[in-house]
Protein backbone atom coordinates (compact mmCIF):
# COMPACT_ATOMS: atom_id res chain seq x y z
CA UNK A 1 0.00 0.00 0.00
CA UNK A 2 2.52 2.31 1.30
CA UNK A 3 4.65 2.02 -2.10
CA UNK A 4 1.40 2.03 -4.01
CA UNK A 5 0.71 6.03 -2.62
CA UNK A 6 4.50 6.71 -3.03
CA UNK A 7 4.28 5.86 -6.89
CA UNK A 8 1.17 7.77 -7.58
CA UNK A 9 2.42 10.67 -5.50
CA UNK A 10 5.68 10.39 -7.95
CA UNK A 11 3.93 10.39 -10.39
CA UNK A 12 2.54 13.61 -9.04
CA UNK A 13 5.15 15.66 -8.42
CA UNK A 14 7.00 14.53 -11.81
CA UNK A 15 4.39 15.96 -13.71
CA UNK A 16 4.36 18.97 -11.61
CA UNK A 17 8.25 19.02 -12.04
CA UNK A 18 8.16 18.81 -16.32
CA UNK A 19 5.10 20.95 -16.74
CA UNK A 20 4.40 22.57 -14.28
CA UNK A 21 0.54 23.63 -13.13
CA UNK A 22 -1.70 23.25 -15.53
CA UNK A 23 -3.78 26.31 -16.44
CA UNK A 24 -7.11 26.52 -15.53
CA UNK A 25 -9.02 24.18 -17.83
CA UNK A 26 -12.91 24.96 -17.11
CA UNK A 27 -13.18 28.31 -19.47
CA UNK A 28 -14.98 27.94 -22.32
CA UNK A 29 -12.99 30.66 -24.65
CA UNK A 30 -9.49 30.84 -25.32
CA UNK A 31 -8.03 34.72 -25.61
CA UNK A 32 -4.88 33.10 -27.51
CA UNK A 33 -6.14 29.55 -28.82
CA UNK A 34 -8.21 29.60 -31.75
CA UNK A 35 -8.24 26.32 -32.41
CA UNK A 36 -6.27 22.66 -32.03
CA UNK A 37 -6.68 19.53 -34.09
CA UNK A 38 -4.90 15.75 -33.58
CA UNK A 39 -4.84 12.97 -35.47
CA UNK A 40 -3.09 9.36 -35.16
CA UNK A 41 -2.54 6.97 -37.88
CA UNK A 42 -0.17 3.96 -37.90
CA UNK A 43 2.42 4.15 -40.52
CA UNK A 44 3.67 0.63 -40.84
CA UNK A 45 6.83 -1.09 -39.28
CA UNK A 46 5.61 -0.05 -35.56
CA UNK A 47 6.05 3.63 -36.54
CA UNK A 48 2.50 5.67 -35.43
CA UNK A 49 2.54 9.47 -36.43
CA UNK A 50 0.17 11.86 -34.57
CA UNK A 51 -0.21 14.82 -36.86
CA UNK A 52 -0.72 18.32 -34.81
CA UNK A 53 -2.59 21.94 -36.20
CA UNK A 54 -2.67 24.41 -33.86
CA UNK A 55 -4.30 27.85 -34.81
CA UNK A 56 -3.69 31.04 -32.59
CA UNK A 57 -5.87 33.98 -32.15
CA UNK A 58 -3.54 36.04 -34.54
CA UNK A 59 0.09 36.25 -34.30
CA UNK A 60 1.43 34.59 -31.12
CA UNK A 61 4.98 35.08 -29.28
CA UNK A 62 5.28 31.11 -28.79
CA UNK A 63 2.76 28.75 -30.10
CA UNK A 64 2.96 24.64 -30.68
CA UNK A 65 2.92 21.53 -28.30
CA UNK A 66 3.18 21.76 -24.44
CA UNK A 67 2.46 17.75 -24.36
CA UNK A 68 1.29 14.93 -26.24
CA UNK A 69 0.33 12.21 -23.98
CA UNK A 70 -0.18 8.75 -25.37
CA UNK A 71 -2.33 5.83 -24.14
CA UNK A 72 -2.89 2.28 -25.54
CA UNK A 73 -4.88 -0.84 -24.98
CA UNK A 74 -4.51 -4.50 -26.08
CA UNK A 75 -7.66 -5.01 -27.01
CA UNK A 76 -10.86 -2.93 -28.72
CA UNK A 77 -12.52 -4.51 -24.76
CA UNK A 78 -9.82 -3.40 -22.79
CA UNK A 79 -9.32 -0.41 -20.82
CA UNK A 80 -7.38 2.49 -21.68
CA UNK A 81 -4.04 2.81 -20.01
CA UNK A 82 -1.30 5.22 -19.75
CA UNK A 83 2.07 4.52 -22.33
CA UNK A 84 4.27 7.36 -22.60
CA UNK A 85 4.48 11.14 -23.08
CA UNK A 86 6.03 13.47 -25.44
CA UNK A 87 7.31 17.17 -23.80
CA UNK A 88 7.16 20.42 -25.24
CA UNK A 89 10.62 21.37 -22.85
CA UNK A 90 12.37 18.49 -24.41
CA UNK A 91 12.08 19.01 -28.42
CA UNK A 92 12.32 22.39 -29.65
CA UNK A 93 10.66 21.57 -32.58
CA UNK A 94 7.28 21.32 -30.27
CA UNK A 95 6.95 25.13 -30.52
CA UNK A 96 6.76 27.92 -33.13
CA UNK A 97 7.64 31.64 -32.43
CA UNK A 98 6.21 34.87 -34.00
CA UNK A 99 3.72 32.74 -35.58
CA UNK A 100 -0.43 32.38 -36.34
CA UNK A 101 -0.30 28.72 -36.56
CA UNK A 102 1.70 25.16 -35.51
CA UNK A 103 1.77 22.38 -37.71
CA UNK A 104 3.65 19.36 -36.86
CA UNK A 105 3.91 15.49 -37.60
CA UNK A 106 5.43 13.67 -34.34
CA UNK A 107 6.16 9.56 -34.51
CA UNK A 108 6.63 6.99 -32.21
CA UNK A 109 7.19 2.90 -31.68
CA UNK A 110 4.32 1.39 -30.66
CA UNK A 111 3.47 -2.65 -30.10
CA UNK A 112 2.26 -4.21 -33.51
CA UNK A 113 -1.20 -5.10 -32.93
CA UNK A 114 -2.10 -2.89 -30.07
CA UNK A 115 -4.27 0.36 -30.03
CA UNK A 116 -3.35 3.77 -29.08
CA UNK A 117 -4.54 7.44 -29.20
CA UNK A 118 -3.38 10.65 -28.27
CA UNK A 119 -4.29 13.70 -26.01
CA UNK A 120 -2.91 16.89 -27.20
CA UNK A 121 -2.02 19.49 -25.14
CA UNK A 122 -2.26 23.01 -27.09
CA UNK A 123 0.18 25.92 -26.02
CA UNK A 124 -0.33 29.56 -26.96
CA UNK A 125 1.28 32.62 -25.30
CA UNK A 126 1.52 36.31 -26.20
CA UNK A 127 2.71 38.61 -24.29
CA UNK A 128 2.20 37.86 -20.39
CA UNK A 129 -1.08 36.43 -21.03
CA UNK A 130 -0.75 32.11 -22.34
CA UNK A 131 -3.21 29.45 -22.32
CA UNK A 132 -3.67 25.64 -23.27
CA UNK A 133 -6.25 23.55 -24.36
CA UNK A 134 -6.51 19.15 -24.86
CA UNK A 135 -8.47 17.69 -27.37
CA UNK A 136 -7.96 14.10 -27.88
CA UNK A 137 -7.92 12.00 -31.05
CA UNK A 138 -9.44 9.14 -32.34
CA UNK A 139 -7.87 5.69 -32.07
CA UNK A 140 -5.65 3.99 -34.29
CA UNK A 141 -3.52 0.20 -34.18
CA UNK A 142 -0.17 -0.32 -34.61
CA UNK A 143 1.39 -2.38 -37.73
CA UNK B 1 -40.57 41.96 -18.81
CA UNK B 2 -44.06 42.48 -17.38
CA UNK B 3 -45.14 41.82 -14.20
CA UNK B 4 -47.11 38.80 -15.02
CA UNK B 5 -44.05 37.76 -17.01
CA UNK B 6 -41.98 38.60 -13.70
CA UNK B 7 -44.15 36.24 -11.34
CA UNK B 8 -44.10 33.50 -14.14
CA UNK B 9 -40.45 32.97 -14.28
CA UNK B 10 -39.91 33.92 -10.54
CA UNK B 11 -42.44 30.67 -10.23
CA UNK B 12 -41.02 28.57 -12.34
CA UNK B 13 -37.75 29.02 -11.02
CA UNK B 14 -39.04 27.84 -7.63
CA UNK B 15 -40.57 24.89 -8.95
CA UNK B 16 -37.48 23.76 -10.88
CA UNK B 17 -34.45 25.06 -10.04
CA UNK B 18 -33.66 22.46 -7.06
CA UNK B 19 -33.87 19.83 -9.19
CA UNK B 20 -32.16 20.76 -12.71
CA UNK B 21 -29.37 21.86 -10.35
CA UNK B 22 -29.41 18.21 -9.15
CA UNK B 23 -29.68 16.94 -12.76
CA UNK B 24 -26.40 19.49 -13.81
CA UNK B 25 -24.45 18.26 -10.89
CA UNK B 26 -24.71 14.64 -12.05
CA UNK B 27 -22.89 15.22 -15.42
CA UNK B 28 -20.82 18.04 -14.97
CA UNK B 29 -19.81 16.79 -11.11
CA UNK B 30 -18.98 20.29 -10.04
CA UNK B 31 -21.88 22.66 -8.26
CA UNK B 32 -20.62 25.77 -9.95
CA UNK B 33 -20.50 24.93 -13.27
CA UNK B 34 -23.66 23.15 -12.34
CA UNK B 35 -25.40 26.48 -10.81
CA UNK B 36 -23.74 28.11 -14.26
CA UNK B 37 -25.98 25.90 -16.23
CA UNK B 38 -29.00 26.18 -14.39
CA UNK B 39 -28.53 29.84 -14.56
CA UNK B 40 -28.22 29.95 -18.68
CA UNK B 41 -31.37 27.50 -18.74
CA UNK B 42 -33.25 30.04 -17.14
CA UNK B 43 -31.78 33.25 -18.65
CA UNK B 44 -33.00 31.62 -22.32
CA UNK B 45 -36.39 30.90 -20.91
CA UNK B 46 -36.12 35.18 -20.30
CA UNK B 47 -35.66 35.57 -23.91
CA UNK B 48 -38.11 33.30 -24.85
CA UNK B 49 -40.72 33.79 -22.52
CA UNK B 50 -42.95 34.94 -25.33
CA UNK B 51 -43.05 31.62 -26.65
CA UNK B 52 -42.57 29.60 -23.73
CA UNK B 53 -45.40 30.72 -21.17
CA UNK B 54 -48.07 29.05 -23.29
CA UNK B 55 -45.42 25.62 -23.85
CA UNK B 56 -47.61 22.73 -23.72
CA UNK B 57 -44.44 20.78 -22.34
CA UNK B 58 -42.63 23.58 -20.14
CA UNK B 59 -41.41 21.07 -17.84
CA UNK B 60 -40.08 18.82 -21.08
CA UNK B 61 -38.51 22.45 -22.75
CA UNK B 62 -36.49 23.30 -19.24
CA UNK B 63 -35.34 19.74 -18.52
CA UNK B 64 -34.29 19.18 -22.02
CA UNK B 65 -32.53 22.88 -22.52
CA UNK B 66 -30.78 22.17 -19.53
CA UNK B 67 -29.66 18.88 -21.10
CA UNK B 68 -28.49 20.14 -24.26
CA UNK B 69 -26.38 22.75 -22.84
CA UNK B 70 -24.58 20.15 -20.70
CA UNK B 71 -23.84 17.89 -22.63
CA UNK B 72 -22.74 20.33 -25.04
CA UNK B 73 -20.38 21.32 -21.97
CA UNK B 74 -18.91 17.96 -21.61
CA UNK B 75 -18.30 17.19 -25.04
CA UNK B 76 -16.41 20.96 -24.73
CA UNK B 77 -14.68 20.61 -21.79
CA UNK B 78 -10.95 19.71 -21.99
CA UNK B 79 -9.71 15.82 -20.94
CA UNK B 80 -6.91 17.71 -18.49
CA UNK B 81 -4.41 15.77 -17.29
CA UNK B 82 -5.75 12.73 -17.92
CA UNK B 83 -5.01 10.74 -14.49
CA UNK B 84 -2.08 8.77 -14.75
CA UNK B 85 -2.63 5.08 -14.21
CA UNK B 86 0.22 4.30 -11.15
CA UNK B 87 2.67 1.67 -11.44
CA UNK B 88 2.34 -0.91 -9.03
CA UNK B 89 5.52 -2.13 -7.23
CA UNK B 90 5.29 -5.59 -6.33
CA UNK B 91 6.07 -6.62 -2.65
CA UNK B 92 5.81 -4.64 0.02
CA UNK B 93 7.67 -3.46 3.46
CA UNK B 94 7.22 -1.51 5.98
CA UNK B 95 4.42 -0.22 7.88
CA UNK B 96 1.52 0.38 5.95
CA UNK B 97 -0.33 4.11 6.39
CA UNK B 98 -3.68 4.54 5.20
CA UNK B 99 -3.46 6.83 1.51
CA UNK B 100 -5.39 9.23 2.69
CA UNK B 101 -2.22 9.82 5.18
CA UNK B 102 -0.31 10.95 2.67
CA UNK B 103 -2.82 13.45 0.85
CA UNK B 104 -1.78 16.65 1.10
CA UNK B 105 -4.23 18.73 3.79
CA UNK B 106 -6.34 21.18 2.02
CA UNK B 107 -8.31 18.96 0.25
CA UNK B 108 -12.13 18.96 0.24
CA UNK B 109 -14.18 16.11 0.96
CA UNK B 110 -15.33 14.96 -2.70
CA UNK B 111 -11.97 15.81 -3.58
CA UNK B 112 -10.34 12.97 -1.54
CA UNK B 113 -13.16 10.21 -1.79
CA UNK B 114 -12.60 10.28 -5.87
CA UNK B 115 -8.95 10.15 -5.49
CA UNK B 116 -9.25 7.36 -2.78
CA UNK B 117 -11.98 5.59 -4.91
CA UNK B 118 -9.90 5.37 -7.54
CA UNK B 119 -6.18 5.17 -6.77
CA UNK B 120 -6.60 3.67 -3.44
CA UNK B 121 -10.04 1.06 -4.14
CA UNK B 122 -8.93 0.76 -7.82
CA UNK B 123 -12.84 1.30 -9.38
CA UNK B 124 -13.04 1.81 -12.75
CA UNK B 125 -14.92 4.81 -13.82
CA UNK B 126 -17.89 3.40 -14.64
CA UNK B 127 -17.78 1.70 -10.49
CA UNK B 128 -17.01 5.12 -9.70
CA UNK B 129 -20.40 6.65 -12.13
CA UNK B 130 -22.46 3.80 -10.43
CA UNK B 131 -21.29 5.05 -6.49
CA UNK B 132 -21.87 8.40 -6.78
CA UNK B 133 -24.92 8.59 -9.11
CA UNK B 134 -22.88 10.61 -11.67
CA UNK B 135 -22.16 10.33 -15.40
CA UNK B 136 -18.67 8.64 -16.35
CA UNK B 137 -17.14 12.03 -17.99
CA UNK B 138 -18.51 13.69 -15.04
CA UNK B 139 -16.36 11.44 -12.93
CA UNK B 140 -13.42 11.75 -14.80
CA UNK B 141 -13.43 15.65 -14.55
CA UNK B 142 -14.05 15.53 -10.82
CA UNK B 143 -11.54 13.55 -10.26
CA UNK B 144 -8.88 15.57 -12.91
CA UNK B 145 -9.86 18.75 -11.41
CA UNK B 146 -9.06 16.93 -7.43
CA UNK B 147 -5.60 15.82 -8.74
CA UNK B 148 -5.05 19.36 -10.05
CA UNK B 149 -5.65 20.42 -6.37
CA UNK B 150 -3.95 17.95 -4.91
CA UNK B 151 -0.49 18.80 -7.20
CA UNK B 152 -1.15 22.65 -6.06
CA UNK B 153 -0.74 22.16 -2.77
CA UNK B 154 1.97 19.89 -3.07
CA UNK B 155 4.08 22.86 -4.68
CA UNK B 156 2.65 25.19 -2.07
CA UNK B 157 4.28 22.72 0.52
CA UNK B 158 6.87 22.26 -1.04
CA UNK B 159 7.72 26.12 -1.82
CA UNK B 160 6.93 26.80 1.82
CA UNK B 161 9.31 24.10 3.11
CA UNK B 162 11.78 25.76 4.95
CA UNK B 163 15.13 24.39 3.14
CA UNK C 1 -52.92 13.44 -14.44
CA UNK C 2 -54.11 10.57 -12.87
CA UNK C 3 -51.98 8.35 -10.80
CA UNK C 4 -52.73 4.48 -9.59
CA UNK C 5 -51.67 4.27 -6.26
CA UNK C 6 -51.95 0.87 -6.21
CA UNK C 7 -49.33 -0.19 -9.36
CA UNK C 8 -47.09 2.60 -8.77
CA UNK C 9 -48.37 3.89 -12.65
CA UNK C 10 -48.53 7.76 -13.73
CA UNK C 11 -50.83 8.22 -16.97
CA UNK C 12 -50.35 11.51 -18.28
CA UNK C 13 -52.90 12.13 -21.09
CA UNK C 14 -49.91 12.39 -24.72
CA UNK C 15 -47.44 11.30 -22.04
CA UNK C 16 -45.33 7.65 -21.88
CA UNK C 17 -46.56 5.81 -18.66
CA UNK C 18 -43.81 4.24 -16.44
CA UNK C 19 -43.78 2.16 -13.08
CA UNK C 20 -42.35 3.82 -10.08
CA UNK C 21 -41.45 -0.32 -9.22
CA UNK C 22 -39.51 -0.43 -12.30
CA UNK C 23 -37.19 2.48 -12.02
CA UNK C 24 -36.48 1.90 -8.60
CA UNK C 25 -34.88 -1.19 -9.83
CA UNK C 26 -32.44 -0.04 -11.67
CA UNK C 27 -28.65 0.76 -10.97
CA UNK C 28 -27.73 4.58 -10.83
CA UNK C 29 -26.19 4.33 -14.29
CA UNK C 30 -29.43 3.07 -15.85
CA UNK C 31 -31.31 5.36 -14.61
CA UNK C 32 -28.73 8.03 -15.90
CA UNK C 33 -28.96 6.42 -19.12
CA UNK C 34 -33.11 6.19 -18.96
CA UNK C 35 -32.76 9.91 -18.43
CA UNK C 36 -30.06 10.60 -21.51
CA UNK C 37 -32.77 8.78 -23.95
CA UNK C 38 -35.99 10.62 -22.78
CA UNK C 39 -34.32 13.81 -23.03
CA UNK C 40 -32.90 12.64 -26.36
CA UNK C 41 -36.18 12.60 -27.78
CA UNK C 42 -37.92 15.71 -29.30
CA UNK C 43 -39.39 18.03 -26.58
CA UNK C 44 -43.33 17.37 -27.28
CA UNK C 45 -42.02 13.54 -26.41
CA UNK C 46 -39.99 14.62 -23.30
CA UNK C 47 -41.98 13.31 -20.01
CA UNK C 48 -40.67 15.17 -17.59
CA UNK C 49 -42.01 13.17 -14.71
CA UNK C 50 -40.38 10.35 -16.15
CA UNK C 51 -37.41 12.74 -15.93
CA UNK C 52 -37.78 13.98 -12.65
CA UNK C 53 -38.40 10.60 -11.10
CA UNK C 54 -35.33 9.05 -11.93
CA UNK C 55 -33.82 12.03 -10.99
CA UNK C 56 -35.96 11.59 -6.90
CA UNK C 57 -34.73 8.24 -7.13
CA UNK C 58 -30.78 9.21 -7.59
CA UNK C 59 -30.95 11.67 -4.91
CA UNK C 60 -32.39 9.39 -2.30
CA UNK C 61 -29.99 7.20 -3.25
CA UNK C 62 -26.78 9.44 -3.37
CA UNK C 63 -27.85 12.64 -2.45
CA UNK C 64 -25.89 15.45 -4.43
CA UNK C 65 -25.96 19.29 -4.07
CA UNK C 66 -26.91 19.03 -0.69
CA UNK C 67 -25.32 22.75 0.43
CA UNK C 68 -26.89 24.57 -2.82
CA UNK C 69 -29.19 26.89 -1.38
CA UNK C 70 -32.13 27.88 -4.66
CA UNK C 71 -33.10 30.89 -2.76
CA UNK C 72 -29.75 32.11 -2.74
CA UNK C 73 -28.90 30.99 -6.37
CA UNK C 74 -31.86 32.61 -7.92
CA UNK C 75 -31.19 36.23 -6.17
CA UNK C 76 -27.36 36.07 -7.76
CA UNK C 77 -29.54 35.52 -10.95
CA UNK C 78 -31.42 38.17 -10.28
CA UNK C 79 -28.96 41.07 -9.52
CA UNK C 80 -26.76 39.78 -11.84
CA UNK C 81 -29.38 40.14 -14.96
CA UNK C 82 -31.41 43.08 -13.25
CA UNK C 83 -32.07 44.64 -16.33
CA UNK C 84 -34.04 41.68 -17.76
CA UNK C 85 -36.36 41.94 -14.43
CA UNK C 86 -37.27 45.47 -14.62
CA UNK C 87 -40.94 45.72 -15.10
CA UNK C 88 -42.24 47.24 -18.20
CA UNK C 89 -45.15 49.81 -17.46
CA UNK C 90 -48.29 48.16 -19.87
CA UNK C 91 -48.40 50.29 -22.73
CA UNK C 92 -51.54 52.24 -23.14
CA UNK C 93 -54.34 50.42 -24.79
CA UNK C 94 -55.12 52.63 -27.80
CA UNK C 95 -58.72 52.18 -28.90
CA UNK C 96 -59.02 52.29 -32.77
CA UNK C 97 -61.02 54.64 -33.65
CA UNK C 98 -64.36 53.52 -35.82
CA UNK C 99 -63.66 53.56 -39.14
CA UNK C 100 -66.27 56.61 -39.79
CA UNK C 101 -64.50 58.34 -37.44
CA UNK C 102 -61.10 57.86 -38.81
CA UNK C 103 -61.96 58.47 -42.82
CA UNK C 104 -62.96 61.87 -42.01
CA UNK C 105 -60.07 63.52 -40.42
CA UNK C 106 -57.96 61.51 -43.49
CA UNK C 107 -59.81 62.72 -46.06
CA UNK C 108 -59.50 66.39 -44.64
CA UNK C 109 -55.61 65.82 -44.16
CA UNK C 110 -55.22 64.80 -47.37
CA UNK C 111 -56.85 67.32 -49.16
CA UNK C 112 -54.86 70.23 -47.09
CA UNK C 113 -51.70 68.12 -48.25
CA UNK C 114 -52.72 68.36 -51.69
CA UNK C 115 -53.76 72.52 -51.60
CA UNK C 116 -50.40 72.99 -49.55
CA UNK C 117 -48.59 71.20 -52.63
CA UNK C 118 -50.14 72.91 -55.15
CA UNK C 119 -49.34 76.31 -53.88
CA UNK C 120 -45.89 75.61 -53.30
CA UNK C 121 -45.36 74.30 -57.10
CA UNK C 122 -47.36 77.37 -58.22
CA UNK C 123 -45.46 79.90 -56.03
CA UNK C 124 -41.87 78.20 -57.24
CA UNK C 125 -42.46 78.26 -60.97
CA UNK C 126 -43.38 82.19 -60.27
CA UNK C 127 -39.97 82.47 -59.34
CA UNK C 128 -38.71 80.54 -61.85
CA UNK C 129 -37.96 77.18 -59.79
CA UNK C 130 -39.69 73.70 -60.35
CA UNK C 131 -39.52 71.61 -57.10
CA UNK C 132 -40.92 69.15 -59.49
CA UNK C 133 -37.43 68.10 -61.37
CA UNK C 134 -36.18 69.12 -58.03
CA UNK C 135 -37.61 66.55 -56.22
CA UNK C 136 -36.71 63.49 -58.78
CA UNK C 137 -33.00 64.95 -59.11
CA UNK C 138 -32.64 64.45 -54.93
CA UNK C 139 -34.07 60.80 -55.69
CA UNK C 140 -31.66 59.93 -58.58
CA UNK C 141 -28.78 61.56 -56.34
CA UNK C 142 -29.60 59.93 -52.93
CA UNK C 143 -31.22 56.43 -53.55
CA UNK C 144 -28.73 53.97 -54.71
CA UNK C 145 -29.37 51.12 -55.87
CA UNK C 146 -27.85 48.26 -53.22
CA UNK C 147 -25.14 46.29 -55.08
CA UNK C 148 -23.47 44.39 -52.54
CA UNK C 149 -20.13 44.02 -53.82
CA UNK C 150 -17.49 41.68 -52.48
CA UNK C 151 -14.04 42.85 -51.10
CA UNK C 152 -11.38 41.66 -52.60
CA UNK C 153 -10.07 37.76 -52.53
CA UNK C 154 -7.30 37.59 -55.09
CA UNK C 155 -3.88 39.49 -54.92
CA UNK C 156 -2.88 41.20 -57.90
CA UNK C 157 -1.16 39.15 -60.27
CA UNK C 158 2.77 41.15 -59.49
CA UNK C 159 2.10 40.59 -55.66
CA UNK C 160 5.19 38.28 -54.59
CA UNK C 161 3.50 36.08 -52.93
CA UNK C 162 3.50 32.44 -53.51
CA UNK C 163 -0.70 31.81 -53.82
CA UNK C 164 -2.86 34.99 -54.67
CA UNK C 165 -5.84 34.00 -53.84
CA UNK C 166 -7.69 30.94 -51.71
CA UNK C 167 -8.62 29.06 -54.50
CA UNK C 168 -5.47 29.00 -56.36
CA UNK C 169 -3.73 27.71 -52.73
CA UNK C 170 -6.19 25.12 -53.09
CA UNK C 171 -5.57 23.85 -56.43
CA UNK C 172 -2.33 24.03 -56.10
CA UNK C 173 -2.85 21.08 -53.14
CA UNK C 174 -5.01 19.46 -54.95
CA UNK C 175 -7.52 20.51 -52.95
CA UNK C 176 -10.26 20.80 -55.37
CA UNK C 177 -13.20 19.11 -53.74
CA UNK C 178 -13.52 21.79 -50.68
CA UNK C 179 -15.89 24.60 -50.03
CA UNK C 180 -14.43 27.98 -51.24
CA UNK C 181 -16.23 31.41 -50.05
CA UNK C 182 -16.88 33.53 -53.05
CA UNK C 183 -18.02 37.32 -50.92
CA UNK C 184 -16.46 38.99 -48.32
CA UNK C 185 -17.15 42.39 -46.85
CA UNK C 186 -16.67 45.05 -49.20
CA UNK C 187 -14.03 46.51 -46.74
CA UNK C 188 -11.62 43.53 -46.40
CA UNK C 189 -8.79 43.02 -48.65
CA UNK C 190 -6.80 39.45 -49.14
CA UNK C 191 -3.21 39.86 -47.52
CA UNK C 192 -2.26 36.73 -46.87
CA UNK C 193 -2.65 32.90 -48.20
CA UNK C 194 -0.50 30.24 -46.80
CA UNK C 195 -0.15 26.62 -47.53
CA UNK C 196 0.99 23.72 -44.94
CA UNK C 197 1.70 20.57 -46.11
CA UNK C 198 3.21 18.11 -43.57
CA UNK C 199 2.90 14.48 -44.29
CA UNK C 200 -0.86 14.03 -44.43
CA UNK C 201 -1.80 17.26 -43.04
CA UNK C 202 -3.49 19.71 -45.74
CA UNK C 203 -3.98 23.28 -44.56
CA UNK C 204 -4.80 26.65 -46.45
CA UNK C 205 -5.71 29.86 -44.79
CA UNK C 206 -6.00 33.24 -45.80
CA UNK C 207 -6.15 36.44 -44.13
CA UNK C 208 -8.15 39.28 -45.08
CA UNK C 209 -7.61 42.67 -43.23
CA UNK C 210 -10.07 45.78 -42.99
CA UNK C 211 -9.29 48.75 -40.74
CA UNK C 212 -12.09 46.97 -38.08
CA UNK C 213 -9.57 44.45 -38.05
CA UNK C 214 -9.17 40.89 -39.58
CA UNK C 215 -10.84 37.55 -40.72
CA UNK C 216 -9.33 34.44 -41.27
CA UNK C 217 -10.73 31.42 -43.69
CA UNK C 218 -9.38 27.89 -43.15
CA UNK C 219 -9.47 25.03 -44.27
CA UNK C 220 -7.97 21.39 -42.82
CA UNK C 221 -7.39 17.70 -43.59
CA UNK C 222 -5.87 15.14 -42.14
CA UNK C 223 -5.23 12.70 -44.18
CA UNK C 224 -5.81 8.64 -43.38
CA UNK C 225 -6.08 9.56 -39.45
CA UNK C 226 -8.36 9.18 -36.55
CA UNK C 227 -8.53 13.03 -35.47
CA UNK C 228 -10.39 15.22 -33.76
CA UNK C 229 -10.54 19.00 -32.90
CA UNK C 230 -11.49 21.65 -30.74
CA UNK C 231 -12.71 25.23 -31.79
CA UNK C 232 -13.12 27.61 -28.77
CA UNK C 233 -15.81 29.94 -28.74
CA UNK C 234 -17.34 31.50 -25.88
CA UNK C 235 -21.20 31.57 -26.67
CA UNK C 236 -23.55 29.10 -27.76
CA UNK C 237 -23.82 27.36 -31.62
CA UNK C 238 -26.29 28.97 -33.77
CA UNK C 239 -26.84 26.37 -36.62
CA UNK C 240 -27.16 28.08 -39.35
CA UNK C 241 -28.55 25.30 -42.85
CA UNK C 242 -28.16 27.10 -46.19
CA UNK C 243 -28.20 24.66 -49.15
CA UNK C 244 -28.09 22.04 -47.59
CA UNK C 245 -25.52 22.61 -45.55
CA UNK C 246 -25.09 22.78 -41.81
CA UNK C 247 -22.96 25.51 -40.47
CA UNK C 248 -22.49 26.66 -36.97
CA UNK C 249 -21.91 30.03 -35.97
CA UNK C 250 -20.57 31.44 -32.44
CA UNK C 251 -17.81 33.88 -31.29
CA UNK C 252 -14.11 34.11 -29.34
CA UNK C 253 -13.36 36.81 -27.81
CA UNK C 254 -15.34 39.61 -29.80
CA UNK C 255 -14.50 37.63 -33.41
CA UNK C 256 -17.35 36.06 -34.89
CA UNK C 257 -16.56 32.50 -36.02
CA UNK C 258 -18.39 29.60 -38.29
CA UNK C 259 -17.13 25.91 -38.38
CA UNK C 260 -18.34 23.34 -40.27
CA UNK C 261 -17.16 19.94 -41.49
CA UNK C 262 -17.40 17.69 -44.51
CA UNK C 263 -16.40 14.03 -45.34
CA UNK C 264 -13.21 15.42 -46.11
CA UNK C 265 -12.57 19.13 -44.61
CA UNK C 266 -12.62 21.03 -41.22
CA UNK C 267 -13.42 24.82 -42.21
CA UNK C 268 -13.18 27.70 -40.02
CA UNK C 269 -13.91 31.30 -40.63
CA UNK C 270 -13.37 33.72 -38.09
CA UNK C 271 -12.96 37.59 -37.53
CA UNK C 272 -13.78 40.80 -36.97
CA UNK C 273 -17.62 41.30 -39.21
CA UNK C 274 -21.13 40.71 -37.73
CA UNK C 275 -23.15 37.91 -37.56
CA UNK C 276 -25.07 39.42 -40.84
CA UNK C 277 -22.06 39.15 -42.59
CA UNK C 278 -21.12 35.77 -41.99
CA UNK C 279 -24.37 34.59 -43.05
CA UNK C 280 -23.95 36.18 -46.53
CA UNK C 281 -20.16 34.57 -46.27
CA UNK C 282 -21.45 31.33 -45.90
CA UNK C 283 -24.21 31.80 -48.59
CA UNK C 284 -21.55 32.58 -51.07
CA UNK C 285 -20.51 29.10 -50.61
CA UNK C 286 -19.75 27.32 -53.79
Amino acid sequence: MKKRVISFLLAVVTVLGVSGLASAVETRASENLESYYVGISAKGNKKMAVSVSIDGVGEQDKIGIQEIEIEHKTSPEANWAYYDSLYGSADPDFYAYKARSYENVVYFDGVPGEIYRVTLTAYAKKGSKSDTGEVTSGSATCK
Amino acid sequence: MTKEENEFITKLAEENNERLTQMAFRYTGNIDLAEDLVQETFLTACCKIATISDHENLKGWLRKTLWNLATREMSKAYHGEVPLDVDYIEGSSGIDLPMEFYLPKGLGDKEREIILMRIDKEMSYAEIAEAKGMKEEACRQQLSRAIRRCRELMEKAENETPV
Amino acid sequence: MIKDMGSGKTNRPGQNTFDIKTLEAKTNTELLEAIDEMLARPVEEVDADFVDACLDILQVRVPVAEDFDPQASWERFREEHSALFEIEEEPPVKVAPSKHRRAVPLLRYAGVFVAAMLCLVVTANAFGYNPIQAFMKWVNDTIQIYSNPSGMMELPPDSPSEYHSMREALESCGVDSADQITWIPEDYSISNVRVSLIDGITKVTAIYEAERGELTTRILAMKDTEWNGIEESDLDEIKYEHNEAVYYITSNFGAMKAVWKDEKYSYMISGQVSENEMRKILDSIT
